[in-house]
């Protein structure tokens, strides 16, 4: 061994952090570094100056010594070629770093020809590189993939779910506003094929009324009476029915719309009613909205004529409000009336649901149903909170957005 | 105004309700002004009457004429359509006088030529009132081409 002046490369060579042979083109050992001793636990003696296939360098992780194998076909190649060749990874227990026994790690080696100036082999360098953490990524990349496909192929079961609910829930959307035309268009029909039998009985008991009173007998009048009175509550009751059965086919597209404008016609028309019941009304200020303009108003008078209707003892104390929450108008009407007791407040708008007698207040019970079957058209909700005997509020809410009208 | 050329005014009305039509004719009786209800119960009826057909050889041209638009077989919208494209009676001024109340049925009737619309009103004496101001305003008031 002989020692260089200015460079030890002998000594720089085994104590390289590499793990490396260097072979003669005969394949005997002619030098070991110490990473590569400590890879394979042998110790210098036992290998270099020996032919490399003499020295049996046990693979528990290789019973079979196919890496012996390999490892001739590769020297042989770079004998042959003249080129580096890189051989198949292979597993190799060592001892650990810390002591505590011996772990599995991989190693990839390359058998790279050292050439004399006129290309002949003049040795062999034959070095491990230690790819554990390459082949355990590589493992831990096959069974994300793996997982990846899984999640893949469970998403793409999703999206079909998805979309075939969503297709289900377009369907059943279709389904009701086809049902709902068809709902409009009966009662609508039923409501004007009735007027025209209903005027004939409501014309002719006028006309006995008119022609007989008096002459038949106090049973008759009676009799008279009441089939008048029923013939006009039907009459009533078939115009509100048509009027809310045309909330849908007769409503017209949103347009900009000054609900403060609207309130002051619905306030107009109740002009009758305020002044008689001596109601004070206030107000907030209202915005401008996307809306039907006449359906607005028949909300407004409903509710209003309501809170003007059921009132107490004291004279009515009404107040239109307004806020402005996040993506919505919010209108309210609160009275100071009778109030409306818990377990009613859904009922009420239901149509024709009445929660008095006709001998206490009048109506037909459709007012707040058309409240609600326009609000609804109008993509907003509507209901009501009371304290029964101090007072009630409607709330109904528009959309703050540029809305389509269904 | 009262006519004192003393002619009678010959009316037709085209209706198939019974109530209607006696409705009708009561509302129609008028001592300033002589009239003759003359009833038509269904559309090709009317129309043979008009073209004094058959039957109706000796009838008299109407100088008005009440429509109702719900008749059977043959629609009201058909025989107004008939009789405004009729040569000899698109002249006769043509009252539609109906239960509906439904805007496109209003705009269908001007659009044939009706000469007036009238929503039957559901009340008695609203229903009478109508009819007595359509005999004042078409019999006293309006100058028919017929005169």
């Amino acid at each position: 061994m002989s020692r260089q002046k200015t460079l030890d490369f002998e000594m720089i060579f085994e104590s390289t952090p590499v793990a490396c042979l260097v072979l003669t083109p005969e394949l005997t050992i002619v030098a070991a570094s110490n990473r590569y001793l400590a890879v394979v636990m042998a110790t210098h003696k036992d290998i270099v100056g020996r032919a490399l296939f003499d020295v049996h360098l046990p693979n528990p992780a290789d019973p079979q010594d196919d890496g012996m194998r390999a490892l001739r076909v590769s020297l042989d190649r770079v004998l042959l070629h003249r080129v580096a060749d890189t051989m198949a990874v292979q597993c190799r227990e060592i001892p650990r770093p810390d002591g505590q026994g011996i772990e599995a790690r991989y190693w990839r080696a390359t058998n790279a020809p050292v050439l004399s100036p006129n290309g002949q082999v003049l040795y062999i360098v034959h070095h491990l590189d230690d790819v554990t953490e390459y082949v355990h990524l590589q493992q831990w990349a096959r069974e994300h993939e793996e997982r990846a496909r899984q999640l893949g192929l469970q998403a793409e079961s999703l999206k079909r779910e998805m979309e075939s609910c969503a297709q289900d829930v377009a369907a059943r959307a279709a389904e009701m506003t086809r049902s709902n035309t068809e709902l409009e268009q009966f009662a609508y029909a039923a409501s004007h094929d009735l007027q025209e039998p209903l005027r004939m009985v409501s014309s002719y008991v006028q006309l006995l009324a008119h022609r007989y009173h008096g002459r038949l007998g106090q049973d008759a009048d009676d009799f008279i009476t009441y089939a008048l009175d029923g013939a006009k509550r039907m009459q009533t009751l078939i115009a509100d029915l048509l009027r809310f059965s045309r909330i849908g086919t007769q409503g017209k597209p949103f347009v900009p719309t000054s609900l403060d404008a609207v309130l002051d016609r619905a306030l107009a028309s109740l002009r009758h009613e305020i002044e008689e019941t001596k109601a004070s009304v206030t107000r907030d200020a209202l915005p401008v909205v996307q809306a039907d303009e006449i359906q607005m108003a028949q909300v407004f008078q409903n509710l209003i004529g309501n809170a003007l209707k059921f009132h107490g003892e004291a004279s009515p104390r009404i107040h239109i409000g307004y806020e402005h929450c996040e993506h919505e108008h919010l209108v309210s009407v609160q009275d100071n009336g009778i109030g409306i007791e818990p377990q009613y407040l859904e009922r009420i708008f239901m149509i024709f649901q009445r929660l008095h007698t006709r001998a206490e207040y009048s109506g037909t019970g459709v007012g707040l149903a058309l409240c609600k079957r326009v609000v609804e058209r109008h993509h907003g909700r509507i209901w009501a909170e009371s304290i029964p005997a101090q007072g009630s509020a409607f709330y109904f809410t528009i959309p703050d957005r540029e809305g389509n009208p269904s | 105004m009262i006519r004192d050329n003393g002619k009678i005014i010959e009316i037709l009305l085209i209706e198939d309700n019974p109530g209607d039509v006696r409705l009708t004719r009561e509302c129609m009786l008028d001592n300033k002004v002589r009239n003759t209800l003359n009833v038509a119960v269904d559309g090709e009826d009317a129309l043979c009457y008009l073209r004094k057909e058959g039957k109706y050889a000796n009838a008299a041209t109407p100088d008005l004429i009440m429509l109702d638009l719900n008749l059977p077989r043959k629609s009201g919208f058909e025989v107004l359509k008939e009789i405004k494209m009729d040569e000899r009676l698109k002249v006769i001024p043509v009252v539609v006088l109906t239960s509906s109340q439904a805007e496109k049925d209003i705009l269908a009737s001007y659009s044939l030529n009706a000469n007036a619309y009238v929503s039957k009103p559901v009340d008695l004496f609203e229903f009478t009132n109508a009819i007595s101001q359509i005999r004042e305003f078409w019999l006293e008031i309006v100058k028919l081409p017929t005169e």
